[in-house]
């Protein structure tokens, strides 16, 4: 198996409205990928579609190396599946809600199931609907980690959440993932940013982008260029620079193809009079909000 | 995990989370299907409401307990397929509705003096009919529904639907019948094997989970079922109903026609068991010549009446009353009022197709054992009549048989059998009624005889230059051609 999940040129359209034109995706095992985009830029969608929750109107997905439509029991026992708006059997205890589903997973963990339910603090007799959102979050990630599959899917998990039960969940999460793919689609930017490996831009339809953190992180710096005297933005702007302003004497940008060398030459050549260049690296929310930003506009230009 | 061990699982599941609504329904079968109506019912309504009621709400509770609609249930991508979730949910309806049906109807038949092996058979059928006219249909609308509000709205839209249908059909039907007489079962088991198709909607939202596809079956199952419910009289069904008839060679022998030497002649003291419908009564004499032992009960007639100068009119019925007596037959027919107005003393030419049923009498108990006390008795392991009335009330499990008290000398068959070569009873209950009081009082029992449909028969009569009133019998009291 040499890629978790995959897709390819992924399709999905309700009635007239595209939803999916395209969509090339490769995560590699072992990873944790972390699939990022503006609301109903369809990573839900694209999550149903790899659990065959729903079918692709054109293009495939695999997960664990199966076609998505023809995932089985076996492959199901190796994955686990979480949902932001998933619907709990309410009226099942936390304790009957794993005991229930612990039968149909051949490598189910009594022992880690009751560490889990201790670990995230889950009452054993309490009803999951009268759980709160986070608790029911934790019993739902409990009972996907207790047989511990070897792909992780999680659709929107802290949604909602506030910080202390974001941090426990990721916690449980990551304490019990050892070697597993996770596989995340989120807008909390900033618990991504903290424990992914990988980033996936879901925009228009398609994948923007797909890469490692690091990789991303390097490429995208905020550039200020400082001037003697207030500049003007030149006619020609590189498509790759985006964001641009002016204030006073400073001109700042993002650029998404940064390098020392290249980026400076390109500076000097839109702006020769330039008395400095100063590169900072951005957290991964700034890089996600310029893109969007920039993707927003595009599209309003368009 | 097996896929049987994963659907006792889910089986298990929703035992425990429908447990009371489990035994409300049991409770209601119960008391439905073990009572024995031979001493009245007071709750009937009820009785025949609670129960379906009760058993729909378990059906669409134990789907709805996995949606089907949606996409956000938790159960999607856990390790079962969609056969283990199914073979699940119908071991569910198997245990908390056929079996319950079954026990509960054997113990009223046993209750009842019956042996309930000795009807296993139509109680197995009864299972069948009431899977796939009553459960099926829930089970499908479940299938195809996120709660039950929104299946009493789909069922209401149905119904609707239903009602718009009949309506525009009684617009449109003119002269068209629907009613197939002793055919009927025909058509019942036609619109079993459309209802049927439900199970192909069930099968295919529980593998594929396509609502609007699903639902567009579904819809097509029901338009196919109206059709058959609805649909006029098939020319072919008496050659259906010959091929499965026991003893085809019997009717074959059967001599039907018009007693022209009878004309107005008829005894109005043979006019029982008779109802008003709208229309003149005539009654035509028929010779009747059936195989010895054997007796002819009513079924459809065809009528024509061609008067000179005037349109031919048709005329379709659909009638038990055919009589016969020592000096031979009776034929009733209801003529509209206008048409007997304007032709009554014109010489016409009436000519009738006659469906008629031939049945063998299996017994005829003259001396049977009423117990004293109870003054009941089991006739033949057939039925249970009591005789605390002036006629005999009887039950039995299956209404297959007919059962005649006779008296004088006219036997009246109180409830037809079906002419099928299956059990057709759908109803929850397990004992019928096969046997109504009737006006005619009888002072002591007299010898019943129990019957079985053996052939259908089909016969042309004609008779010309006749006049309709000197057919004419007035049911206020006045002896035809009296005028």
């Amino acid at each position: 198996m040499t890629s978790a999940i995959l897709t390819q040129r992924l399709q999905k359209h309700f009635g007239r409205t595209d939803v999916l034109a395209g969509l090339d995706l490769d995560v590699p095992p072992g990873s944790i990928y972390g699939l990022l985009g503006p609301n109903g830029a369809g990573k839900t969608t694209t999550i149903k579609l790899i659990m065959n929750i729903l079918q692709p109107s054109g293009g495939r997905s695999e997960a664990l190396g199966m076609d998505s439509r023809r995932l089985s029991p076996a492959e199901f026992a190796r994955i686990g599946y979480v949902s932001e708006n998933q619907e709990m059997p309410n009226w099942m205890t936390v304790g009957y809600f794993l005991e229930y589903l612990s039968g149909f997973y051949p490598a189910w963990d009594a022992a880690l199931a009751t560490d889990l339910m201790r670990k995230f603090e889950l009452p054993p007799d309490r009803r999951l609907g009268h759980l709160s959102r986070g608790m029911r979050m934790k019993a739902a990630l409990a009972s996907s980690l207790a047989y511990r599959p070897e792909l992780i899917v999680l659709d929107e998990p802290f949604t909602g959440l506030d910080a202390l039960v974001r941090d426990e969940l990721i916690e449980g999460l990551l304490a019990q993932a050892d070697g597993a793919t996770i596989f995340i689609s989120s807008h909390d930017l900033a618990e991504i940013e903290s424990f992914a490996s990988h980033i996936g831009y879901l925009d228009h339809r398609r994948l923007q982008f797909s890469e490692e953190l690091e990789t991303l992180r390097d490429r995208f710096r905020e550039i200020s260029l400082t001037f003697e005297a207030p500049p003007a933005l030149p006619r020609e702007w590189p498509a790759k620079w985006l964001e641009p302003e002016t204030a006073g004497h400073v001109v700042r940008f993002v650029d998404t193809q940064f390098s020392e060398a290249g980026t400076a030459a390109e500076a000097r050549r839109l702006f020769p009079d330039f008395r400095e260049m100063e590169a900072t690296g951005l957290p991964l929310r700034s890089i996600f909000v310029t893109l969007a930003k920039a993707s927003r506009r595009a599209g309003g230009e368009a | 995990m097996t896929t049987f061990h994963a659907a006792l699982r889910i089986f298990r599941k929703d035992v425990r989370r429908l447990w009371p609504q489990c035994a409300l329904a049991c409770a209601a079968i119960a008391w439905s299907a073990a009572y024995n109506p031979m001493g009245g019912d007071h709750y009937a309504e009820l009785r025949h409401l609670l129960a379906p009621v009760l058993c729909w709400v378990l059906a669409i509770s134990v789907i709805h307990e996995e949606r089907l609609v949606g996409d956000n249930q938790y159960w999607l991508t856990r390790p079962y397929t969609w056969r283990t979730l199914l073979a699940a949910k119908a071991l569910f309806l198997l245990a908390f509705i056929n079996l319950p049906l079954l026990v509960f109807q054997c113990v009223g038949i046993a209750a009842a003096g019956f042996s309930p092996l000795a009807w296993i058979s139509a109680l197995f059928w009864r299972q069948v009919f009431i899977s796939i006219f009553f459960v099926m249909p829930a089970v499908a609308l479940a299938a195809l529904t996120k709660s039950i509000g929104q299946v009493i709205l789909s069922a209401g839209a149905s119904g609707l639907a239903l009602l718009i249908v009949m309506g525009l059909l009684a617009e449109l039907s003119g002269d068209w019948s629907i009613d197939w007489g002793d055919l009927e079962w025909i058509k019942q088991c036609g619109a079993a094997l459309a209802a049927a198709g439900a199970s192909a909607v069930i099968v295919f939202q529980y593998r594929r989970r396509r609502k609007a596809l699903a639902a567009g079956m579904l819809a097509g199952v029901f338009a196919l079922c109206m059709a058959v419910v609805f649909a006029p009289f098939w020319s072919a069904a008496p050659a259906i109903q010959r091929w499965f008839s026991r003893e085809p060679a019997l009717g074959e022998q059967v001599r039907l026609q018009v007693d022209e030497s009878r004309i107005g002649k008829h005894p109005l003291n043979r006019l029982r068991g008779s109802f008003d419908q709208e229309g003149v009564r005539l009654e035509i004499p028929l010779s009747a010549d059936v195989p010895p032992g054997t007796f002819l009960g009513g079924s459809r007639t065809s009528v024509r009446i061609e008067a000179p100068g005037r349109t031919p009119r048709s005329m379709l019925q659909v009638s038990r009353d055919f009589h016969r007596a020592s000096d031979g037959a009776w034929l009733t027919v209801y003529v509209p009022p206008d048409v007997y107005q304007s032709i009554q003393f014109t010489p016409v030419r009436f000519s009738a197709t006659v469906e008629l049923v031939l049945f063998r009498p299996l017994a005829v108990l003259s001396d049977y054992d009423v117990n004293p006390t109870t003054k009941a008795a089991n006739v033949a392991g057939l039925a249970r009549c009591q005789f605390a009335r002036i006629w005999p009330n009887c039950v039995s499990p299956s209404d297959r048989v007919a059962i005649t008290a006779e008296s004088g000398e006219e036997p009246l068959i109180g409830s037809a059998p079906p002419l099928s070569p299956i059990p057709m009873e759908m109803g929850f209950q397990g004992l019928a009624r096969t046997f109504a009081a009737s006006n005619d009082p009888v002072a002591a029992p007299g010898p019943l005889s129990i019957s079985r449909p053996v052939a259908y028969v089909e016969r042309s009569l004609e008779a010309r230059d006749v006049r309709l009133a000197d057919f004419r019998v007035e049911t206020g009291g006045a002896a035809p051609g009296s005028r």
